[in-house]
């Protein structure tokens, strides 16, 4: 994969766009307030500007790093091992209904 | 003994008067809780207090001990317990609004570890939301007072259990730390906590924030303490994936008073700019403490150490977008009203239920991981991270410890932090690398400023290497002239004034209950 190095904006500015903001908003399923839109977006150039400073560091040998130790996936039977716990969890749903979680309509 | 003088007694000391018949749990409890009662007003350190249920506990748990069944180094004591770790039955807010009605249906598996080990629990403690945060002012119960200055924060995103251990509201609490969120307040209210080797505790129960960095741990009065409950909640979990097979968890083991020949570096890039002066004195006069006592000390540079600060927060936020990314008011917590749609309800509920720190980093967080921006972003974050791992790789093959301030500063004033979040974030400057490269630290206090307030000294250890830091921490505490309780001005009435309340309407349960 080619890194898309964003080269000589480190000391430059981030400009966030509506749009870019709208697009974010949508991926993060949130609804900011037209205030709490224009302080997200002064915020996230802010940090933005602050992350560009890793542009200063030679990166090209190192591999990406997610996890300290080599993680594998953890199998098992596929057994059932806990217990019913319905009626227990459904206490927490905002709304139930016959033994379910009940949403609004999805469906026209 | 008076329940003052209870009060006053390390986690460890009240478990071998508890079975020696001095002391009995419900005395110990009811100590605990006429703390509570006395200082929460001012302090708020809880969220939830389950006074009936901790007095339960502790005649189930005297009947245990009674009987012969529960004989460890802290059955009997009374803890608490960090609000984004789950609690069968007992309500677990992350101190957010999300989550403000939400009651596990089961319990976190150090919680459990811990239960099986006689700990009577006392109730949750407050937090940032979601942990986000270096002061517990995002909280949407209220704010956390410190003790040694009710004027001023305690630190975050543990601030609530770390208040709660240095008033004596408890002998011990958890937290969690993604990004030196037990040290720095560790730090700012002169107690011991301690983050292990990613790994070492199961997360399992833990309300995620970010998966690669988190890590529970305990908060107490000294580094005993810290050694014994880290000793019971380090197990492997199939429930956690991450979690390690450690034969080495017998930590009380490594609590010599001995530190001959130890090298210790302390990284240069520490004790730079934005340093405060006392600070740094009582840090540095730490580590003549060491070396008096034979560890051979030195300054080296550490490198990278400015990178680990926009690395984190790419890295974290990431994490952080995805993880939050469950709480769409379908099967707990907070759900919107008078919503049309299924998408209306997400939207609305999350835009409702999450504060303006919590949206920020799930702003900035689904951003970086964008297409378009994934690349630029968050691998080059995780390229960093590598090459900090390295660094510290490189500075473990010469020392076998690091030493340097938890934080730059003591506590600063409350609403001095939240308006500028970049500001706060440079706060973190000591503590976020070491989660980065997955290592064991501890933050102990080293002394007090002229305005009174506690100085935190941190230890960091090698990956697996927790032994040589407790070593070394309890040999200094040895020499350390402490005892310092904050509580001493307690008993001449807080200064402050009541609790403040939460946004929306949202309550810690002790006023309600009060």
């Amino acid at each position: 994969m080619e890194e898309l190095e964003k080269k000589g904006q480190g000391s430059g500015k981030n400009i966030i766009t509506d749009e870019t903001m709208e697009y974010v908003g949508i991926l993060a399923k949130l609804e900011l307030s037209p205030e709490e839109k224009e302080r997200a977006k002064k915020d996230m150039e802010e940090m933005l500007n602050y992350i560009d400073k890793l542009n200063e560091l030679d990166t090209a040998g190192a591999e990406p790093m997610s996890h300290i130790f080599p993680v594998s996936n953890v199998f098992r039977e596929d057994v059932v091992t806990n217990g019913d716990d319905h009626e227990n969890m459904l206490k927490n749903a905002p709304e139930a209904r016959n033994g379910s979680y009940q949403v609004p309509k999805t469906v026209a | 003994m008076p329940m003052k003088e209870i009060r006053k007694l390390t986690a460890r000391q009240l478990a071998v008067k508890i079975k020696q018949r001095e002391i009995s749990v419900t005395e110990a409890a009811k100590a605990a809780l006429e703390q509570i009662h006395q200082a929460e007003p001012a302090l708020g350190s809880f969220v939830t207090v389950d006074e009936a249920g901790a007095l339960q506990q502790a005649a189930e748990v005297q009947k245990k001990i009674d009987a012969g069944e529960l004989a460890g180094p802290l059955a009997g004591v009374p803890a608490a317990i960090k609000d984004n770790l789950c609690t069968e039955g007992l309500r677990t807010t992350c101190s957010s609004k999300i989550l403000g009605n939400f009651v596990p249906s089961y319990t976190a598996e150090a919680v459990r570890s811990l239960q099986n080990a006689g700990a009577v629990i006392l109730g949750k403690t407050n937090m940032d939301e979601f942990a986000m945060g270096s002061t517990t002012e995002t909280s949407a119960f209220g704010i956390t007072r410190n003790p040694w200055d009710v004027s001023r924060v305690p630190g975050g995103s543990s601030g609530g259990s770390c208040a709660a251990v240095a008033a004596q509201e408890c002998f011990y609490a958890l937290g969690s730390d993604t990004g030196g969120s037990i040290r720095q307040p560790s730090s700012f209210c002169g107690v011991t906590g301690l983050k292990p080797t990613y790994g070492t505790v199961s997360r399992y129960g833990l309300v995620a924030y970010g998966s690669s960095l988190d890590q529970i741990g305990p908060v107490a009065k000294d580094v005993s303490d810290c050694a014994a409950i880290l000793e019971i909640i380090a197990s492997y979990d199939k429930k956690d994936s991450t979690s390690l097979h450690r034969a080495d968890t017998d930590f009380t083991s490594a609590l010599l008073d001995d530190v001959k020949g130890m090298k210790i570096g302390i990284p240069t890039d520490y004790l730079g700019e934005g340093l405060d002066g006392e600070v740094r004195d009582a840090v540095l006069a730490a580590a003549k403490v060491l070396e008096g006592k034979g560890a051979v000390v030195e300054e080296f540079e550490l490198s990278l150490v400015e990178y680990a600060i926009p690395a984190y927060y790419v890295v974290a936020c990431a994490e952080a977008s995805s993880n939050l990314a469950r709480f769409d008011g379908v099967k707990y917590g907070y759900r919107a009203s008078g919503c049309e749609g299924l998408h209306q309800m997400y939207r609305k509920s999350r835009s409702e239920g999450f504060g303006p720190e919590v949206k920020r980093r799930i702003m900035l967080g689904s951003f970086v991981l964008s297409s378009g921006y994934y690349d630029a972003y968050y691998l080059k974050a995780l390229r960093t991270k590598a090459l900090i791992k390295e660094s510290f790789h490189r500075a473990f093959e010469k020392y076998d410890l690091l030493l340097g301030p938890a934080a730059p500063t003591t506590a600063p004033e409350i609403g001095k932090s939240l308006s500028d979040p970049l500001k706060m974030y440079l706060g973190d400057i000591y503590t976020v690398a070491v989660n980065l490269a997955g290592l064991p630290a501890m933050t102990l206090p080293c002394g007090l400023d002229k305005k009174g307030l506690p100085i935190g000294l941190q230890l960091i250890g090698d990956c697996f290497q927790e032994k040589k830091m407790l070593r070394a921490a309890y040999a200094y505490e040895q020499s350390r002239e402490w005892g310092l309780s904050p509580v001493a001005e307690y008993s001449s009435g807080w200064k402050g004034k009541q609790g403040q309340k939460g946004t929306e309407g949202l309550q810690k349960e002790w006023e309600v209950g009060a």
